[in-house]
């Protein structure tokens, strides 16, 4: 049984990192799809607070929240599957600290990017997102640092 | 060998697909279909935005140039402050001068003519231009301003592009393009068009002037207009060609955001730094001192903003020339006496300046004053506002009541006081007679039309665009003013079957107010009669649409108005006949009454016999509405022939409303 598992290990030694990162991008699918259905819904309603024009600044950062969600959940669920492949290849297990940087970049950039959006359109200023949107900047450059080090990774 | 290898390849390509080829073959068409279809919407839109770009930029070479090194545009302000904008955009004054663009463009350019003092104008269009054949509107300028002796008639003819509007609400007029060797002159097109009638009118034919006076209304939009229905504009009179020419530039047509909050640039330069709006935005007490907000002026600068177009001013020494050549130098936020002086109508108590002011030009304050002093022309309700108490003794501004962003865009009232009009008033004036008790002071039941502020302090004494305004110089009713100069007052307007005689006793009565001598017919008839038959043409044009004003009926009973009011349909002034009509529409059984008011004299006699007989065949004269007052007897006969004496005393003194 024990070398069932080893051998398995062996077979795909970022087994931990795919499954954490293929658990992310579908929570964050799951999360961004079901706030995309909430945006819809406020259309269908026709809610001031979400169409009116003086809330068009709210209008972009939930929408700039929910697309960019969906894309980073894609981003979480693609990293997962370069992993998995890497991991077929022979001698080619990749160092763990690296893994645990980058893993957790992506994993911060999902949060903070999203959220920043999501939060500067709950309180605005004329044009102006509410201060949540400081955490945008925050988000992307996680996710920048985390895909520059996938790129080195796998080169 | 080839052959048959060619064969055998050609009987594979003929073969059934491949279940793994064909989402690879779909996959591939899709995509070149998607290309094909994004490289198509590209091309289209790179065509449209060259014809787009090459229209407007023929435009743009024959409107006024963009003032852009001053003032940033509307489009700046839309993307950070987007509700503001939005709110502004629907607002008339932003609509108050635009391109004669095909969507904008209201009149009929149908290949109609209109004569205009007699001379012909023709409106034609091409394709999306709107084009004038008319009398060469410089020569024209040289002759009727100029005093060149040439006969109107032999004014040649020359067709002219129409390429800005002015006006969007009630009526629309237009401007043609000048002689080029005048820079970009405008040159004003005579004509009117009405909106809601759908109909062109010559341009006298809009405004209270003497119907014996034949002065053409002709203008140039560059040195007059300019002023009031652009942002920012500069004439730029150049005096150092032989002919003197212009090259007038605006921050943007129509009344925009910069007009009330001054020029943006140094605005939109600091405030790209985010960390400065951050700060501000953190800070509720603090105002972005780059930009100016009327809302956070005291209320006389506040006022200035709209006083700087809605009041009476010369400009102070100097200024004119700066003005002509510079542009407009009142910027919001300036004390503006510091540019202009307001002329104020000479009252008890006026500095000798003013009296001296009135001794000078008489006729210019009676063009925009009643006698008594309460302002008379429309469009100048800041001179009206800064000569009453609320203004001079209180804190009252125009955005006490008025707002650019939070209103309907007719009227601009603020929101919540559309629905509750003694609002604004009950601010200040908290007591209880004013507030909760409020039937002791104005003796009307609580929820009447008797008991709103304004029908009685704001009366609709001011004339403009075909219809009467409320007065903005917030007075209390006054008998005097009514006996003496003949200004008519809040309480006969609304009691139009009332003499004179009958409020004077109420007000003092009631307020203690002083009474004066009256005349046998202001004890007798009801004033509003008098005014609309015997007054002149500015009472009779505010008396004729109180006609039609619902208060008016609620209080005096609407089915005895016609037989009088249809006099006026004959009336020597065409506003005051096509007031009298619309408001006659209003009165029962007159719904669907056809008249046009620019017919000759024996179709307007016609249409006034053709009124009164409705009135009769309605029957309306065995109601409750009879008695000496309004010269209907008992049994329902009009008194004949004291109407007909009081139209016989009709006073015909020239009334002209420099609105």
């Amino acid at each position: 049984m024990a070398k069932k598992s080893t051998e398995k290990l062996e077979i795909d030694p970022h087994r931990k990192w795919v499954l954490r990162h293929l658990r992310t991008g579908w929570i964050g699918l799951l999360v961004f799809l079901s706030l995309g259905i909430l945006l819809e819904a406020l259309h269908g309603l026709k809610l001031d607070v979400y169409l009116d024009v003086q809330n068009s600044t709210r209008r972009l950062m939930w929408t700039l929240a929910h697309a960019h969600g969906t894309l980073f959940s894609l981003i979480h669920l693609a990293f997962a599957c370069s992993l998995s492949v890497l991991g077929r290849r022979e001698g080619s297990t990749l160092p763990a600290v690296n893994l645990r940087t980058i893993s957790r970049c992506l994993t911060g950039a999902i949060v903070l990017l999203p959220l920043g959006f999501l939060l500067g359109g709950i309180w605005i200023f004329d044009g102006d997102p509410g201060p949540g949107i400081f955490l945008v900047p925050v988000g992307a450059i996680l996710l920048f640092i985390g895909v520059a080090r996938t790129v080195l990774l796998i080169r | 060998m080839s052959l048959d290898n060619s064969r055998v390849e050609s009987d594979d390509d003929h073969s059934p697909p491949t279940s793994g080829s064909e989402p690879g073959r779909f996959l591939l068409w899709g995509v070149i279909g998607l290309g094909v279809l994004l490289l198509a919407s590209k091309i289209g839109s790179v065509n449209q935005s060259r014809v787009n770009h090459r229209d407007k930029t023929a435009m743009e070479r024959l409107l006024p140039h963009s003032r852009d090194n001053v003032y940033v545009s509307s489009n700046k302000c839309q993307s950070c402050h987007p509700g503001e904008f939005a709110s502004w955009h629907k607002t008339f004054h932003r609509t108050m001068t635009q391109p004669a663009h095909p969507e904008i463009v209201a009149g009929a350019f149908d290949g109609s003519t209109v004569v205009s003092d007699g001379l012909e104008y023709r409106v034609y269009r091409k394709g999306d231009e709107f084009w004038a054949e008319m009398p060469d509107p410089e020569e024209m300028m040289y002759v009727v301003q100029g005093g060149k002796p040439t006969p109107l008639e032999e004014i040649p003819r020359v067709q002219r592009r129409v390429v800005m509007c002015t006006g969007s609400h009630h009526y629309q007029t237009y401007w043609v393009t000048g002689d080029p060797k005048y820079g970009n002159l405008l040159q004003t097109l005579p004509l009117i068009y009405l909106i809601k009638d759908k109909r062109w009118i010559p341009r006298e034919a809009a405004f209270m002037k003497d119907p014996h006076d034949s002065t053409r209304m002709i203008t140039q939009w560059n040195n007059h207009c300019i002023n009031c229905h652009s942002t920012g504009g500069n004439p730029g009179l150049i005096t150092s060609t032989k002919d003197a020419s212009f090259g007038t530039e605006v921050g943007e047509l129509g009344i925009s955001c910069e007009a009330c909050h001054g020029p943006a640039e140094k605005h939109i330069k600091a405030n790209r730094n985010p960390l400065r709006r951050y700060a501000l935005h953190g800070n509720s007490t603090k105002t972005d001192s780059t930009i100016v907000n009327p809302a956070n002026l005291d209320h006389q600068r506040s006022s200035q903003v709209c006083g700087q177009c809605h009041g009476v001013f010369i400009r102070n020494d100097g200024q004119g020339m700066k003005y002509a050549t510079e542009g407009i130098q009142y910027k919001p936020g300036d004390y503006i006496e510091q540019l202009r002086y307001y002329i104020t109508h000479p009252r008890e108590g006026s500095p000798k300046k003013v009296w001296e002011d009135y001794r000078k030009n008489p006729k210019f304050f009676r063009e925009r004053w009643w006698e008594d002093g309460t302002i008379l022309a429309g469009g100048r309700e800041y001179s009206a506002m800064s000569a009453s108490s609320c203004y001079t003794k209180g804190k009252m501004s125009c955005l006490s009541c008025h707002s650019m962003h939070d209103s309907d865009p007719v009227g601009q009232l603020k929101k919540p006081q559309a629905d509750i009009a003694n609002a604004s008033c009950t601010a200040c004036h908290t007591e209880r007679q004013y507030t909760s008790h409020v039937q002791e002071h104005t003796h009307h039941e609580t929820a009447s039309s008797g008991s709103t502020c304004m029908n009685c302090h704001m009366p609709h004494t001011t004339y403009a665009l075909f219809r009467a305004i409320r007065s903005h110089q917030i007075e209390s009713p006054k008998i005097e003013s009514s006996a003496k100069y003949g200004v008519p007052n809040a309480c006969n307007l609304c009691h139009m079957d009332k003499t004179l005689a009958w409020t004077q006793d109420h007000l003092h009565e009631r307020y203690g107010s002083t009474k004066v001598a009256l005349t046998q017919e202001q004890k007798e008839v009801s004033a509003a009669l008098l005014w609309m038959l015997k007054g002149h043409a500015a009472q009779r044009v505010i008396t004729a649409w109180h006609a039609g004003w619902e208060p008016a009926h609620e209080a005096a009973g609407d089915d005895w108005i016609a037989p009088f009011q249809a006099r006026l349909l004959q009336d020597p002034y065409g506003v005051v006949r096509y007031v009298a009509h619309t408001q006659l529409k209003k009165l029962p059984g007159f719904q669907d009454f056809k008249y046009d008011f620019l017919e000759n004299d024996a179709a307007l006699a016609a249409k006034v016999k053709e009124a009164i007989d409705l009135w009769r065949k309605l029957g309306h004269v065995e109601t409750a509405h009879s008695g000496q007052e309004i010269l209907i007897s008992e049994d329902g006969q009009l008194n004949e022939a004291a109407v007909q004496t009081l139209l016989r005393e009709r006073d015909n003194r020239t009334v002209e409303i420099r609105e």
